[in-house]
């Protein structure tokens, strides 16, 4: 598939050295004002997903469609990691997510202390951190290492994939390999 | 009646096909920018219905009116299904309506798993699968299936469904049939 969007030309070299040292070789750069922002992703999470209200990083904990748009709008510079599993349940998928959503939160950690004071990392899968999740950032666990997702943002996370050349597409069970996307917010 | 909105030429002959496996044949493709969107609406929501905050799926469950207004103008395609019935008491509707909801369900979860990621059903009546609703979205017993009406989504439904041909009207009592409708949003 040819990408429709073209991935941004960013010399950092500095950070392709981090991200390799953390062991990631499937990301690219991206212009983040390419991000696609739409009001159907929040119904879907509104309606449709048992998450609403219940994890502490996922609507209504985070802000308004406008607002999640205003905050992608003031990056020039951006990262989006690829990453596929097949896994045979959610207590499969729960484990491999946690384990990854903690390595991705290292790497944010890392390029912050490198001198880049916005960086933002949005996880790859919503925050599975804590068992007993209040469901309410106020009263958060674990406030350092929650982070929400693309989606909990409000992004269209298949056209913004599908612009770079990355493949997701609606999956009817486990039977096939999952495509989930993390995107670090650099400058 | 002659339809006074030309038909915009919808081909999906698979969904048509998956529509009619479901037993249903009143319906009308439409072009979503032609949904109404109102302020009255949501101000008949908030004052002169007794679901107002005591329905999870009903305001102030559903996002701001131009919230509604930007989720419409982010689709291309949609159809809608018409319901007519008599029934002779209130509670007759709902028992009615929590049947035909749970089939639209099946149908836009099909119409998901083929492919459209951002499928999104508008229930013909609001949300009536369970008795004792807490009336929040945060608490809802039935995430995965409860959805909003297209009036709780300030959808002008006399004025976008008449333009399509369509039979709507205040009824003054239950000796006259009901027109309901359910929108599907496709892409």
């Amino acid at each position: 598939m040819k990408s429709r969007a073209r991935t941004k030309k960013v010399n950092h070299p500095e950070l392709d050295a981090l991200f390799q040292k953390h062991g990631y070789a499937d990301h690219k750069w991206i212009d983040p004002q390419e991000i696609v922002v739409a009001q159907w992703v929040r119904m879907k999470c509104m309606f449709g997903c048992g998450w609403y209200g219940v994890k502490a990083a996922c609507p209504p904990n985070t802000p308004s469609v406008a607002e999640c748009e205003r905050f992608f709008r003031e990056y020039r510079v951006g990262a989006i990691f690829h990453f596929q599993k097949k896994v045979k349940n959610f207590s499969e998928h729960h484990s491999w997510a946690k384990k990854e959503n903690a390595k991705l939160i290292r790497l944010e950690r890392a390029v912050f202390l490198a001198g880049f004071e916005r960086v933002f990392l949005l996880n790859m899968t919503t925050c599975l951190g804590c068992r007993d999740c209040t469901g309410n950032m106020a009263t958060c666990q674990n406030p350092p290492l929650a982070r929400p997702t693309p989606e909990g943002m409000a992004v269209d996370v298949y056209s913004t994939a599908r612009k770079f050349g990355f493949p997701l597409q609606v999956l009817p069970g486990y039977a096939q390999a999952m495509n989930r996307y993390a995107i670090l917010l650099v400058q | 009646m002659e339809s006074r909105a030309r038909a915009k030429k919808f081909k999906y002959p698979e969904l048509d096909d998956l529509f009619q496996k479901h037993g249903y044949a009143d319906y009308k493709w439409m072009d979503p920018q032609k949904i109404v969107v109102a302020q009255w609406v949501r101000m008949k929501c908030m004052f002169g219905c007794g679901e107002y905050g005591k329905n999870a799926t009903c305001p102030p469950n559903t996002p701001s009116v131009a919230e509604c207004e930007r989720f419409f103008r982010e689709y291309q395609a949609a159809a809608i299904f018409h319901f007519q019935k008599k029934v002779k008491k209130p509670e007759a509707r709902h028992v009615w309506t929590k049947k035909e909801n749970l089939k639209l369900f099946q149908v836009e979860r099909e119409v998901f798993i083929s492919g459209y990621e951002r499928a999104f059903l508008l229930y013909m009546d609001s949300c009536y699968l369970c008795t004792d609703c807490t009336g929040d979205r945060k608490t809802c017993q039935k995430p995965r299936l409860a959805r909003p009406s297209p009036e709780s989504m300030a959808v002008d439904v006399y004025r976008t469904v008449r333009p399509l041909g369509f039979p709507i009207q205040v009824l003054a009592d239950y000796q006259q049939a009901m027109d309901r409708y359910a929108i599907l949003l496709v892409e």
